[in-house]
C-alpha cells in the first residue's frame, strides 16, 4: 500500500516537472517577442491556454502571439487537448509560475467558475468560448469573443431569405453536427434552427442528426448514403470542414453541390475558396485575428488597470461591461473578397 | 459411473464406459492416449458434464456442473498440467478462494499456520511463503496433493502425477498415497508407467478408443496382459536396439558452459550413434541440448560439427546447420496447438516451399510423414491440439525429419505417450541411427535410455559425471554417476 | 485422409457471413434504397479506409499483439503527403512555392514513411519485449503530435493526380474500392501464400514453439508492424485523397478502434494464432452495413455506436465459445 502511494507521488511529481518543462520551453521561444516589441515594453507575463488547436483556433493563437510581440508581452501558450482537467492544471501551474494574467479558451464553458477559482488572484480573460454562467465575469475575469448564438443565426437568416425568394416556407434539411454534447455544437445547431423558425420557415430534419466531429472525411462518409436516398432542400453544417465534406460527397455521387445551398461556419481559407467556386453558399466569419488580438490587449489592460476595451477596436456589451464582442460576419460570394 | 457417453463436436469421445472404485484403494486407469481416461475424469469432476450416463457417489446420483461442486463434495483432481497462480505464495494458492477470514480481511497468519500444519501432517518440505512459480514441478504437485487433502476429499484423481518427478519424489508420493489409502480415501490413478502401476494399484481398469475393456484386481494381471488389453494386440519388444555401424565424429562439444545450468560439458557424437543422456531432474541435460541448439546463451566452450566450429545463436541457425531438437515441453515450445497437422509439420522447413508457398508440396510432404510415422488423425487439416499426445509427438518428429537433420536431439521423446506410440518412436529412432544420423536422446526413464543408447552421458547439476559405454550399462552404475559430484575425467586412451 | 465436405465446420467457420447476410436483408427490408448499386458503392467507399487499416491490424492481432498507432500514423502520412501536392500558387500551402510533386513519387514517400514508422516501433516491440499495447499507444501519441507539429491547419487544395486513388472513378466504380480489394488480395496472399504469413500464425499461436522451429520471431514481428504501418500509410493517403484535405488533428482520429473492431468481429482472436482474411472482410462489411444502414434508417449516432458496441462484444463472446469447444 505504501509503495502504491509512493508511486502515485512520483508520478505526479513527474507530471508537474513535465508541465513545468513544457512551459519553460514555450516561454523560451518567446523572448525575442518581448525585446522586439520594446515600444510598449510592459514585460508582462501572460499564458494563453488553448482548448485545442484546430485550424481556426491556431489562427487565433497566431494573432495573439503577433499582438504580444507588438505590445511587448511575454506570451506562453499551452494546448489542453480538449481535456478540462488538463486545462485546470495549466491554469494552476501558470499561477505558480507567477504569470500576470491568463487567457483561457475553455474546453467546456460550464467550467468557467472553476477556471476563475484556479486562477485565484490572477486576472483571467476568457476568449472565444462564452462562460456558461456569465455571473463569473467581473473586474478580474472578462470575456472576449463572439456570441456563439449569433453564428447559427446568420446561417438561418441566409437560408430563410433564400427559400422565401423561392416562395417556400416548408423545407427539410440535413444537419452536420460537430461533437455531440459540446456547447459550440449545441449552440450553433440551436441558433440556426431558431433563426429559421423566427423567420417563418418550417424546417424538418431529413435524417437523424449526424455527428461528424467537425471532421471533413467523417462528414463525407456519413452524408454520402443519404444524398441520393432522402429528400432535402439544404445542408447545414456546424463548421466549414464538414460542409466541405458534404460538397465532396455530392461531387463523388455525381451531384452538383450548387443545386442545394450548403452553409458552414468559420470562413476558413478552404471555405472561402468554396464560396468563390460557388459550391458553398455561405459561411460565417468568426474573426480569429480580432479575437486573438483583443484578448491579449484585454489581458494587458487588466494588468495595467485600464478600461478593458482600450485599444482593441471593439466595444463592450451594452449591459455587461466585462464583455467585449468581436462580431460574426456573414460571408457570401458578394463579400468573400474582403476576407482574403 | 455407468454408461457414460461424452460427445464432442464431431467425435464421440466416450462410448458408454463404466468405472467402479472402492474406497480405500488405488484404482489405476490405463489405456493409450486418446482412450478416454482423462475425458472420463473430466466428466466425473464436472469440467465436461457427460452427454448421458449415470454417476453415483456414496450411494447418491450426482451431476457436478463445475469442479468447485465436485471439490466441495469430496472429489478432487490433480491435473497433468498444473495451473497454479505463479506470482502468489504457496499458502495463497493452497487456500485460493477459501482463505480464512477475520471479518472481511484475509487472516494471513491463520492461513500460513494452516499451511504449515498441513505440510507437517503430510511430511512435506515446502515453504508456505515461497512464490508458487519458484517451486519445482514436483513441489507444486505436492502442494496440489496437500490441497486435495485439505478439502478432505474422498476421491483423489491423479493424472500422470509422476511424469516429472525424480525417483525420490516418486517414493514420497507413494508414501502419501499409502497414507491416504489408510484414511479410506480412494485414489484414481492415471499413468503409463507399468512398474509403478503394479507397485501401488489394487484395481486396474483398461479403456481403448473410448470404450470400456476390462477391470480386474492388479494381482490377477501382469504387464504383458495389460499391454495386450490396451493395444488390442501383442507388443513384442519395447526397446528394439539394432546394432549399426558407428561412423566418424560429427559433433564435438568442448567444455560447453551455459550459465549455472551447464558446466564444462564435453563429448563427441558419431554418425549412426545414439548417445543417451541420463541424470536426475536439474542435471542440465535439457539445458545442454538447448545450448547446442541456440536456445540458450553459451557462456563458454566450443562446438564443432564435421570439424568446423559453429557459432549458433538461434534455432534458425542450428536448423541451417542441420541440427534438430525435439523439445521436452511439447505444449510449451513444440506444437502450435491451433494450427493444423500440415502447418505444424512444415513449420521448421517453410523455406523449402518457395514463394508463393507451394501448398501442394506441403500437403504431399505432410501426408508422407503422417503415413510413414503412422500418425492417427482424421485429416491433415485437423488442429494438432485435437490429437493425443503420442500423435502430436509423431507430428513433431515428422517436422524435424522433414528438415533432413544430420543430428537429431530428442528430449524425453516418449514422456506422456501411450505404449504403442512409444514403441513406434523407439523403432523410428533406431532406424534413423541406422541411416547414419547422429542422435542424442535425453530420457529420465532408465530402461529406455539404457535400451536405446550406444553410450550414455551422465550428468549431475550441470556437470558431466560420466560417459558409460553400452557394455558397462547398469542402472546401479548410472544412478551412481547421476548422484556423483565428481566431474568426468576422460581416460587417456579415449583421447 | 480424403477431404470431405463438413457442413457443420463450414457453417461454424463462415457463420460471420451468415450474420452479414441477415443484416443486409434486415437493412434492405427496412430501407429498400439500401440495395441500390449506388448505395453499395457508397458503403464500400466509406469503409475502404478503415478496412485497409483492419487488414493491417489483423496481422498484429494474429501475432498476439495490437497496433493502436495506425489511426495517428495514417493522419501523419496524410498530412505529409498532402503538403507535397499543393499548388505552388496556393497561399495557404504548407510549403508555399514548393508546387505539386508527381503523385507516384509522393505515394512512394508516403509508403516509405509508413514503413519507417512501423519499423521503429516494431523493433522496439520485438527487442524490448514491452507489450505492443504500450509501445503502440506511445507511438500513437507521438504520431498525432508529429502531425500537429507538421501543420497546424488542414492541408487542402490537393492535386487531382494525387486524389486519383481516393476520389476518382473508373466507369461507375470508385478507385478507392479497387484499392481496397487490392489491399485485401495482398493481405490474403501474405497470410496464406508466404512464409511470413505462416510464421505470424505460428508466432501468435505459440511464440516459443515458433522460435524452436527456427523462425526468427523478432524479424517477423518487425515485419508485422511494418505491414500495419504501410497499410496505415495507404489508408492515410486515400483519406486525404478522398476528402481532398488532411487535418492534423482529426484525420484518422480513433480509426484504429474501428479497424480493431472490424478485425475482431471478423474472428481474429486476441489470444493470437487465429485469423481468416475472409472473416475480416466480412467484419469490415458488417460494420459498414451498420454505419450506412443505420444512418439511412435515421437512427441517431449514439444508438449506432451502441449497436456497434454490442456487436463487437457479442462476436467475441461467440468466438470464444467456438474456440473453447474446439479445444
Amino acid at each position: 500500500m505504501k509503495r502504491r502511494i509512493f508511486a502515485g507521488f512520483i508520478a505526479s511529481a513527474m507530471m508537474v516537472s513535465m508541465l513545468a518543462g513544457c512551459g519553460s520551453n514555450d516561454g523560451g521561444e518567446q523572448p525575442q517577442g518581448g525585446e522586439s516589441g520594446a515600444e510598449g515594453g510592459s514585460g508582462h507575463k501572460v499564458t494563453l491556454i488553448m482548448s485545442q488547436r484546430d485550424e481556426w483556433l491556431s489562427e487565433m493563437e497566431a494573432a495573439a502571439q503577433a499582438a504580444a510581440k507588438d505590445i511587448g508581452i511575454d506570451l506562453t501558450t499551452q494546448d489542453a487537448n480538449s481535456d478540462t482537467s488538463k486545462m485546470i492544471q495549466y491554469i494552476e501551474s501558470s499561477v505558480t509560475a507567477g504569470e500576470d494574467a491568463i487567457i483561457v479558451n475553455m474546453v467546456d464553458p460550464e467550467t468557467a467558475a472553476q477556471c476563475v477559482e484556479a486562477a485565484g488572484e490572477v486576472p483571467v480573460v476568457f476568449v472565444n468560448r462564452f462562460p456558461g454562467d456569465p455571473s463569473v465575469l467581473n473586474e478580474k475575469a472578462v470575456y472576449v469573443g463572439s456570441d456563439e448564438m449569433t453564428s447559427g443565426a446568420f446561417q438561418g437568416e441566409y437560408l430563410a431569405k433564400y427559400f422565401k425568394d423561392q416562395g417556400k416556407t416548408e423545407i427539410s434539411y440535413l444537419m452536420l453536427n460537430g461533437i455531440l454534447g459540446q456547447t459550440s455544437t449545441t449552440n450553433r445547431t440551436a441558433s440556426v434552427l431558431k433563426a429559421l423558425e423566427d423567420n417563418g420557415i418550417k424546417a424538418t430534419e431529413a435524417a437523424a442528426p449526424l455527428a461528424a466531429n467537425y471532421d471533413r472525411s467523417e462528414a463525407l462518409d456519413m452524408i454520402s448514403p443519404l444524398l441520393t436516398t432522402t429528400e432535402y432542400d439544404c445542408i447545414i453544417s456546424n463548421n466549414d470542414a464538414m460542409a466541405l465534406g458534404a460538397v465532396e460527397a455530392m461531387m463523388q455521387q455525381g451531384l452538383d453541390p450548387k443545386s442545394v445551398p450548403i452553409v458552414g461556419i468559420d470562413a476558413t481559407a478552404d471555405g472561402r475558396q468554396a464560396i468563390k467556386d460557388g459550391t458553398l453558399a455561405m459561411t460565417v466569419f468568426q474573426n480569429a485575428e480580432g479575437q486573438g488580438r483583443a484578448s491579449l490587449q484585454a489581458a494587458a489592460n487588466l494588468i495595467d488597470g485600464k478600461p478593458i476595451a482600450d485599444g482593441t477596436g471593439y466595444e463592450v456589451d451594452d449591459e455587461n461591461e466585462f464583455i467585449i464582442w468581436v462580431p460574426f460576419e456573414p460571408v457570401t460570394i458578394d463579400n468573400v473578397a474582403d476576407y482574403d | 459411473m455407468t454408461d457414460i457417453v461424452k460427445d464432442f463436436p464431431g467425435v464421440r469421445a466416450l462410448k458408454g464406459v463404466q468405472l467402479k472404485v472402492r474406497p480405500g484403494t488405488v484404482h489405476t486407469l490405463m489405456g493409450e492416449n486418446g482412450a478416454g481416461k482423462s475425458t472420463l475424469m473430466k466428466c466425473l469432476i464436472g469440467i465436461h458434464p457427460p452427454t448421458s450416463g449415470k454417476i453415483v457417489f456414496n450411494g447418491k446420483e450426482i451431476h457436478f456442473k463445475n469442479t468447485l461442486e465436485a471439490l466441495n463434495s469430496g472429489i478432487s483432481m490433480i491435473h497433468q498440467e498444473l495451473s497454479p497462480v505463479p506470482e502468489r505464495s504457496v499458502s495463497e494458492n493452497l487456500w485460493l478462494g477459501r482463505a480464512p477470514r477475520k471479518g472481511l480481511v484475509i487472516d494471513h497468519k491463520k492461513m500460513r499456520q494452516d499451511s504449515i500444519d498441513l505440510f507437517k501432517r503430510l511430511n512435506l518440505d515446502v515453504d508456505p511463503d515461497e512464490k508458487m512459480g519458484n517451486l519445482t514441478v514436483a513441489k507444486m504437485q505436492m502442494v496440489e496433493i496437500a490441497k486435495a487433502v485439505s478439502y478432505d476429499s474422498r476421491i483423489v484423481i491423479m493424472d500422470e502425477p509422476t511424469s516429472s518427478l525424480t525417483e525420490t519424489e516418486v517414493e514420497h508420493l507413494f508414501r502419501i498415497i499409502a497414507e491416504l489409502k489408510a484414511k479410506n480415501v480412494a485414489i484414481i490413478y492415471i499413468s503409463h508407467k507399468m512398474d509403478e502401476i503394479f507397485r501401488i494399484s489394487d484395481d486396474i481398469t483398461v479403456y481403448r478408443d473410448g470404450e470400456y475393456i476390462a477391470t480386474d484386481r492388479a494381482e490377477n494381471l501382469n504387464v504383458d496382459k495389460v499391454i495386450q488389453l490396451m493395444v488390442g494386440r501383442e507388443v513384442t519388444s519395447m526397446f528394439p536396439k539394432v546394432e549399426c555401424p558407428i561412423g566418424e565424429t560429427i559433433l564435438k562439444v568442448e567444455n560447453l558452459s551455459a550459465g549455472r545450468a551447464v558446466k564444462n560439458v564435453s563429448f563427441e557424437l558419431h554418425r549412426g550413434e545414439i548417445l543417451g543422456m541420463a541424470g536426475l531432474v536439474g542435471a542440465g541435460r535439457t539445458e545442454t541440448a538447448e545450448a547446442i541448439f541456440g536456445m540458450r546463451h553459451i557462456t563458454g566452450g566450443k562446438i564443432y560439427k564435421d570439424g568446423e566450429e559453429l557459432h549458433i545463436k538461434s534455432p534458425e541457425q542450428a536448423i541451417a546447420h542441420k541440427i534438430a531438437l525435439l523439445t521436452e515441453d511439447r505444449r510449451g515450445n513444440g506444437i502450435v496447438g491451433l494450427l493444423s497437422i500440415k502447418d505444424n509439420t512444415v513449420l521448421a522447413n517453410l523455406k523449402k516451399y518457395g514463394f508463393p508457398l507451394n501448398h501442394k508440396k506441403m500437403r504431399e510432404d505432410t501426408e508422407e510423414y503422417v503415413r510413414k510415422l503412422n500418425t492417427k488423425t482424421p485429416t491433415i487439416d485437423t488442429p494438432i491440439q485435437n490429437l493425443s499426445g503420442g500423435n502430436q509427438q509423431k507430428v513433431l518428429v515428422g517436422r524435424w525429419l522433414l528438415t533432413d537433420p544430420d543430428i537429431l536431439i530428442v528430449d524425453e521423446p516418449t514422456r506422456g505417450i501411450d505404449v504403442g506410440a512409444k514403441a513406434e518412436i523407439h523403432s523410428l529412432i533406431t532406424k534413423l541411427a541406422g541411416e547414419g544420423k547422429a542422435i542424442i536422446m535425453i530420457s529420465s526413464e532408465l530402461p529406455e535410455v539404457m535400451g536405446m543408447s550406444d553410450r550414455i552421458v551422465v550428468m549431475h547439476e550441470g556437470v558431466m559425471t560420466a560417459i558409460v559405454d553400452r557394455k558397462d550399462f547398469s542402472s546401479e552404475l548410472i544412478l551412481k554417476y547421476a548422484t556423483s559430484e565428481v566431474p568426468y575425467q576422460p581416460a587417456a586412451d579415449e583421447q | 485422409m480424403q477431404k470431405t465436405f463438413d457442413k457443420k465446420k463450414f457453417l461454424s467457420q463462415n457463420s460471420i457471413w451468415l450474420v452479414l447476410i441477415v443484416l443486409v436483408i434486415i437493412m434492405g427490408v427496412a430501407q429498400p434504397s439500401f440495395f441500390t448499386v449506388n448505395n453499395l458503392l457508397t458503403l464500400l467507399s466509406g469503409e475502404a479506409v478503415k478496412g485497409i487499416l483492419a487488414f493491417g491490424v489483423m496481422f498484429a492481432i494474429l501475432s498476439k499483439g495490437i497496433d493502436l498507432t495506425i489511426g495517428a500514423s495514417a493522419g501523419l502520412v496524410a498530412c505529409i503527403t498532402a503538403s507535397l501536392v499543393q499548388p505552388a500558387d496556393y497561399a495557404n500551402a504548407v510549403f508555399p512555392g514548393l508546387g505539386t510533386l508527381p503523385a507516384p513519387l509522393v505515394i512512394l514517400i508516403g509508403l516509405a514513411i509508413g514503413a519507417g514508422i512501423g519499423a521503429i516501433y516494431g523493433a522496439i516491440i520485438a527487442y524490448t519485449k514491452i507489450p505492443p499495447f504500450i509501445a503502440t499507444l506511445g507511438a500513437q501519441l507521438i504520431c498525432r503530435a508529429g502531425a500537429k507539429m507538421y501543420t497546424s491547419r488542414p492541408v487542402s487544395n490537393l492535386s487531382s493526380e494525387f486524389r486519383f486513388l481516393g476520389s476518382a472513378k473508373i466507369g461507375p466504380i470508385p478507385v478507392i474500392i479497387l484499392v481496397f480489394f487490392v489491399m485485401f488480395a495482398i493481405s490474403a496472399f501474405l497470410l496464406t501464400q508466404t512464409r511470413f504469413g505462416k510464421n505470424v500464425y505460428a508466432i501468435g499461436g505459440n511464440d516459443q514453439a515458433a522460435r524452436v522451429a527456427g523462425i526468427n520471431v523478432e524479424k517477423n514481428l518487425i515485419m508485422v508492424y511494418v505491414w500495419c504501418s504501410v497499410c496505415a500509410a495507404v489508408a492515410g493517403m486515400l483519406l486525404a485523397g478522398r476528402a481532398g484535405s488532411a487535418d492534423p488533428a482529426n484525420s484518422g482520429l480513433n480509426y484504429e478502434l474501428d479497424a480493431i473492431a472490424a478485425a475482431t468481429v471478423g474472428g481474429t482472436s486476441h489470444t493470437g494464432g487465429i485469423c481468416r482474411v475472409s472473416g475480416v472482410l466480412a467484419g469490415i462489411l458488417i460494420l459498414g452495413v451498420i454505419n450506412n444502414g443505420l444512418v439511412m434508417l435515421k437512427v441517431d449516432d449514439n444508438m449506432t455506436n451502441i449497436v456497434k458496441g454490442l456487436i463487437i462484444v457479442g462476436s467475441v463472446i461467440l468466438d470464444m465459445r467456438k474456440n473453447a469447444k474446439r479445444a
